[in-house]
């Protein structure tokens, strides 16, 4: 076999879409505020997406304050070995990771005593009522049918179907092999599909 | 239920967007006849819709402010350790000068006392020696004149 060397050219076919992305990580290194700001503009959704569905509760702003501080702290170090997005994303998880043994820790000397809150509602017309308490039921049951699923199966679900982010991503934000990762997502969404099916819901 | 294995997996290639053309046809098909992946495919849907509004999230001005500010105060933090340090260390040799040249200073009193108490005790010790002198030229003054005396009288 002759070595070819094209490993260099590879990278260097690499390079245009990466010189903005480049340009953003020095500046974060160099401590650019208004980098700071954009990369809350862009990543604060999908950080916090990430975040909700994975714990699958609202304190999202202190994960994304988490991650953020994260970011700042360890940028120095990302060597670009993979996408900036996934490196953010690894982040993410991993600060979700740290609020998970945070809630395990907490639940288990407090008690939950928070009342659920009945909202004002809008009378509805006659007609209506038949369908909006179906999909009111179908709504409950989603909450309950996604609470019931796994934090890992949750996350596997919402990076792949909601954030639509591609299989080998995925696999360099949870530090997962590709075929593990494959086979993760096949089974998380089987669950899903068959706690759907136990509900009723179709 | 024979159809389960074969359409969860292509259930699974179709929302990964990698059926052919052909294969979507088909699948389609599938669903029209098949009221169990029908009713799995939509619920299946629906879910994932409902995921995503209820997970989607808009950033708050002020989740922004509290970082940005927070990062301000992070990006100052070096430079307000590097003052403190070069106070400390400032206050740290001004001390040391001072008191070298308080030591100097003190150094140099005592060597002012000394030397004026060399002085002092110098000048003290100066009149017995002269005074000294002046007795023994005196007696030797007298003496003398009583060698004279005696020499004259015998004459």
């Amino acid at each position: 076999m002759v070595f070819s060397g094209n490993e260099k050219g590879y990278d260097e076919s690499n390079r245009p879409k990466r010189t903005t992305e480049d340009k953003f990580i020095n500046a974060l290194k160099k401590k650019d505020i208004s980098a700071y700001e954009k990369l809350y503009d862009e990543y604060s959704g999908i950080v916090g997406g990430i975040a909700r569905s994975y714990l699958n509760a609202d304190d999202v702003e202190d994960v994304i304050q988490e991650v953020f501080l994260r970011v700042f702290k360890s940028v120095k170090r990302f060597k670009g070995d993979s996408a900036f997005s996934t490196w953010l994303y690894r982040i993410a998880v991993n600060v979700c990771k740290d609020f998970l043994k945070r809630y395990s820790k907490r639940s288990e000397t407090i008690v939950d005593f928070e009342d659920e809150e009945i909202p004002f509602q809008e009378p509805v017309s006659e007609e209506n009522i038949e369908q909006k308490i179906a999909s009111e039921y179908e709504m409950e049951s989603f909450e309950e049918i996604l609470g019931k699923l796994s934090e890992e199966d949750r996350l596997f679900i919402t990076l792949r179907d909601i954030e639509n982010l591609d299989y080998e991503e995925i696999s360099g934000i949870v530090g997962k092999p590709l075929g593990t990762v494959k086979s993760r997502i096949h089974y998380a969404r089987k669950k899903l599909r068959n706690l759907l099916q136990k509900y009723g819901i179709d | 239920m024979g159809c389960d294995e074969f359409y969860e997996e292509m259930m699974d290639r179709y929302f990964d967007n990698e059926l052919t053309a052909e294969e979507i046809k088909n699948f389609r098909e599938h669903l029209m006849a098949c009221d169990s992946c029908s009713a799995s495919f939509r619920s299946y849907k629906k879910a994932i819709s409902f995921q995503k509004t209820k997970s989607s999230f808009t950033s708050s001005m002020i989740g922004k402010d509290k970082f940005i500010k927070k990062i301000r105060r992070k990006k100052a933090l070096p430079m307000q350790i590097a003052v403190g340090f070069a106070a400390i260390t400032l206050s740290f040799f001004g001390t040391k000068a001072y008191m070298d040249f308080k030591n100097i200073d003190m150094r140099y009193r005592m060597i002012v006392d000394k030397s004026v108490e060399m002085m002092v005790s110098s000048a003290s010790s100066e009149k017995p020696v002269l005074k000294g002198i002046n007795t023994a030229s005196a007696e030797r003054e007298n003496e003398t004149e009583k060698i004279i005396k005696l020499v004259n009288d015998e004459e």
